[in-house]
């Protein structure tokens, strides 16, 4: 392999690699908290790029997109509140409650997809790239400045999310509902206020993934059912419920693939993706980074 | 013991009027809608064996229709089978798929069930779509052979022997199902779920019945769905899609689990509903909003689906009188 | 010293269908300490899980310093100083001791005294200190029920309502915590204490009340009746006796 043919695998992975960590890193944090998939996760991504489109097309193209991200993210708390209030929120103490949500998602899921179709029509769409230009690293490897930030500034994100979960009183609550909610609630823990929390971190997370995407390819309403499912692969390497599990194995899979279809091309890539995974589940289902899992329902 | 009766009653008077129905309604496109809603009804009743009775979370059921779908599509098209001898081979195949499905199912459980089921079924795809040879890639497999009888082709007679083609595999499902939950090897699929405990202290093998509960559901769905291809004379990719999983599972969670009667019931609503909102051109593009949307109010309001509904009602016909 | 700090009037509970409470009275005057005792499933938890807002009364009424609290939510209950550390309670496993005693200061009201009650939490259970930095899931029984009682008091509780807080510990554990507990007590928070081990409540509260099929059955005074151990062991087992025949 050839250095430059290397360094742009190496590239693509990295820039695949940090939109699966935000995806991923939303899902897991809904799963480890209210303990249902959210498989609506995907089309967030979509609402994401769109509404940073409309926002932008708003408040005029002359404005630098990162202002329309930024409206775009309140947006997204905002709708990923509303869907776990629809969504899940009447499904609590349910018994079936891991079924139905799966059924309610997917009906969110279409219900979205569909939407955005209606909303805003079928014409492909792009978003201005965050910054213009490319970069050029001693004429070794060239870049553009959009997939730059996209790499730094991904992982920056994480961290922040990091250590919100983990420093701040609220993330450590967050944290608490997930692992025991009665004990959270005899605490003084507002659990429902937890769930909408993560729910609109969650769409925030996925729909600022969505942004930087829109800048790199064509925008269409299903643009987020491919990342949903490699996001997913991440969170089963990474480990149910664990965050920093998740980021890892975001970093891995991007990379894997991104060899992978360097070397045995575009087609089999992703049924040996799938093939790990079911491996993975079989002889390690707390995932490759975790210690322990929740495994019941 | 009377709502059984009553419910056979029921079952039986459906029956015959799905019969006379084809004699009386000429229009072609009704006799579609019907043979879309028999052919779901199967996919959606053999899912609530795995799903319902069993209590496996097993999201894969789609992709044994799938399998059965490019089956019947690679024997009939490339190979020059017989479509009827395609057809069951649809069904076998469907049943032997389940086997290598059911070991990870066995040590699993909750959502890592609905997780490896659920990559089961995008393997699937992929290797559809990356074996272009075969099955014809994203395009799918097309002008399949349809279903003859001797010089009778089944193709050109407005929809009306693929009806009762149809219809007998749903008859067919619908009693082989309900015998098979009722025998004791069915009790013991319920005990298990209810119990599993329990069920392991008297002696009920867990893993054999996982298996046999995963290939008796995918034979009926492979079947439809080799009943699916050679009716519509394509395979597609878009079998194995998020969208034929939410049709089916809708039907399922609507009509009620556990029930088998309820997500046929449900299939017809479903099929007739959406086909009903065509008829509306301004609503076009709100149409999937419609459908998702009253798919979560019927979730909300009867979380038992249309057959807790209508178990309710009936309760409380009983009472009044 | 007398004014009323918990009044519970005709309180009815159960789940679903199924009724655990049949009307349950008692009152409690801040800086009282009350015991409760009464075989097992007949609804002591239910009864503290629907004073803390965890579990819907059907009927009846519950009042907190001169509030209703009867329909408000768990986390405004604590917010109050109605703090319940519950039975047997696992706590987060994969949090680490000290985010749990953190957590424990939840409520606004002792979010400010977070570093006061650090340090009293760690002077009650030296043992804690140790295990700071530990996860959960790797804590003894006996340093779970420390933790368990360290966050209670995180809270800055008014009434501390401590359901069973030596289930499965050794008697050697038991005794360690009387100590504590006691200087809880002297701490001047209210105290409600459930326990099985008759003896261990003896040295801790003065007015003893049994549940009995939901029912407050006996109200035992120690102060007024010079009751003897003997006497209540009777009437406690007397009664289980004639529940099972």
């Amino acid at each position: 392999m050839s250095l430059d043919a290397f360094t742009s695998v190496l590239l693509s992975g990295l820039v695949l690699s940090s939109l699966y960590a935000l995806l991923a890193s939303g899902l897991s944090l809904v799963w480890t908290t209210l303990g249902i998939f959210n498989f609506a996760h995907g089309v967030l991504m979509a609402v994401g790029a769109y509404v940073t489109w409309q926002i932008s097309q708003s408040i005029g193209e002359t404005y630098w997109i990162g202002y329309s991200i930024a409206l775009m993210i309140v947006v997204m708390v905002m709708l990923g509140a509303v869907l776990e209030y629809v969504l899940i929120r009447p499904f609590y103490g349910n018994k079936n409650i891991v079924l139905v949500t799966v059924m309610t998602t997917l009906a969110g899921l279409t219900f979205l997809e569909n939407g955005i179709q209606a909303v805003w029509g079928p014409r492909l769409k792009q978003l201005p790239p965050l910054i213009d230009g490319n970069i050029s690293i001693h004429g070794l490897l060239t870049l553009s400045a959009h997939e730059a930030v996209i790499i730094v500034v991904s992982p920056l994100i994480l961290i922040g999310l990091y250590y919100f979960l983990n420093y701040s009183i609220i993330g450590k609550s967050i944290r608490a509902v997930g692992q025991n909610q009665k004990a959270a609630k005899l605490m003084g823990i507002n659990v429902s206020r937890s769930f909408i929390l993560t729910f609109g971190l969650a769409a925030a997370l996925t729909g600022i993934a969505g942004a930087f995407y829109g800048g790199l390819r064509l925008m269409n309403p299903t643009m987020g059912s491919e990342p949903l499912v490699k996001a997913l692969i991440v969170v089963i390497f990474g480990g149910l419920g664990n965050i920093s599990g998740t980021i890892a194995a975001a970093y891995l899979i991007g990379f894997l693939e991104a060899f992978l279809i360097y070397f045995i091309g575009l087609y089999w890539t992703p049924s040996l993706l799938f093939l790990f995974m079911i491996f993975v589940l079989i002889f390690r289902h707390e995932g490759l980074f975790g210690e322990s899992a929740r495994t019941t329902t | 013991m009377s709502r059984i009766k009553t419910q056979a009653t029921v079952a039986t008077i459906c029956f015959a009027l799905l019969c006379f129905l084809p004699l009386f309604v000429t229009d072609s496109y009704i006799r579609h809608l019907m043979i879309l809603a028999f052919i779901f009804a199967v996919v959606a009743c053999s899912w609530d064996i795995s799903l319902g009775y069993a209590g496996l979370f097993n999201f894969g059921h789609v992709a044994f229709f799938g399998i059965g779908v490019y089956t019947t599509g690679v024997l009939a098209r490339n190979y020059g089978f017989d479509p009827w001898l395609a057809l069951p081979a649809a069904g076998v195949m469907a049943g032997i798929s389940a086997i290598p499905i059911a070991i990870p199912v066995l040590r699993l459980k909750g959502i890592y069930v609905v997780l490896v089921t659920f990559a089961f079924s995008q393997l699937c795809l992929q290797l559809v779509l990356s074996q272009s040879w075969l099955t014809g890639g994203s395009g799918g497999l097309v002008r399949i052979p349809p279903l003859t009888l001797f010089d009778y082709n089944f193709a050109r007679d407005g929809k009306f022997a693929y009806y009762y083609v149809a219809l007998v595999l749903l008859v067919f499902t619908v009693i082989a199902l309900t015998r098979f939950v009722k025998t004791p090897f069915g009790r013991g699929i319920l005990a298990l779920r209810d119990n599993p405990d329990y069920a392991a202290a008297r002696g009920i093998n867990q893993a054999a019945i996982r298996v046999t509960v995963l290939v008796v559901s995918a034979i009926p769905a492979g079947l439809a769905g080799g009943l699916y291809c050679l009716y519509f004379r394509i395979s597609a990719p878009e079998v194995f899609s998020f969208g034929t999983a939410t049709l089916v599972l809708s039907m399922l969670l609507v009509g009620g689990t556990s029930t088998i009667y309820g997500p046929v019931a449900a299939a017809f609503c479903i099929v007739l509903f959406s086909e009903y909102l065509e008829n509306f051109p301004d609503l076009n593009v709100y149409k999937h909003l419609v459908i998702a949307a009253v798919i979560i109010a019927i979730l909300r309001l009867a979380p038992d689906g249309l057959a807790g509904l209508a178990k309710r009602l009936t309760m409380r016909l009983i009472k009044d009188n | 010293m007398t004014e009323e700090l918990l009044r519970v009037e005709g309180l009815e509970a159960g789940y679903g269908a199924y009724k655990v409470l049949h009307g349950v009275s008692f009152d409690l005057s801040n800086g009282q300490n009350i015991g409760f005792f009464g075989p097992n499933g007949h609804g002591k938890t239910t009864l503290f899980e629907t004073i803390s807002g965890l579990i819907r009364q059907t009927a009846g009424k519950i009042i907190f310093d001169g509030t209703d609290i009867t329909n408000a939510s768990s986390d405004a209950i604590v917010e109050m100083g109605l703090v319940h550390v519950a039975q047997g309670n696992t706590l987060f496993p994969d949090m680490t001791v000290m985010e749990v005693l953190q957590l424990g200061a939840f409520p606004k009201r002792s979010r400010q005294k977070l570093r006061s009650n650090l340090d009293r939490a760690f002077s009650i259970f030296p043992r804690l200190t140790a295990r700071r930095s530990s996860k959960c899931k790797t804590l003894s029984g006996g340093e779970r029920q420390m933790l368990n009682l360290a966050t209670g008091l995180m809270a800055c509780p008014r009434l501390l309502i401590l359901d069973e807080p030596t289930l499965g510990l050794s008697p050697r554990l038991k005794e360690e915590l009387v100590r504590p507990i006691s200087d809880i007590e002297n701490s001047g928070v209210s105290l409600i204490l459930v326990e099985q081990d008759l003896e261990f409540l003896l040295l801790l509260v003065q007015r003893l009340l049994l549940l009995n099929h939901g029912r407050i059955t006996k109200r035992i005074d120690r102060q007024s009746e010079q009751v003897s151990h003997q006497e209540i062991m009777e009437e406690y087992f007397g009664v289980a006796v004639t529940h099972e025949s």
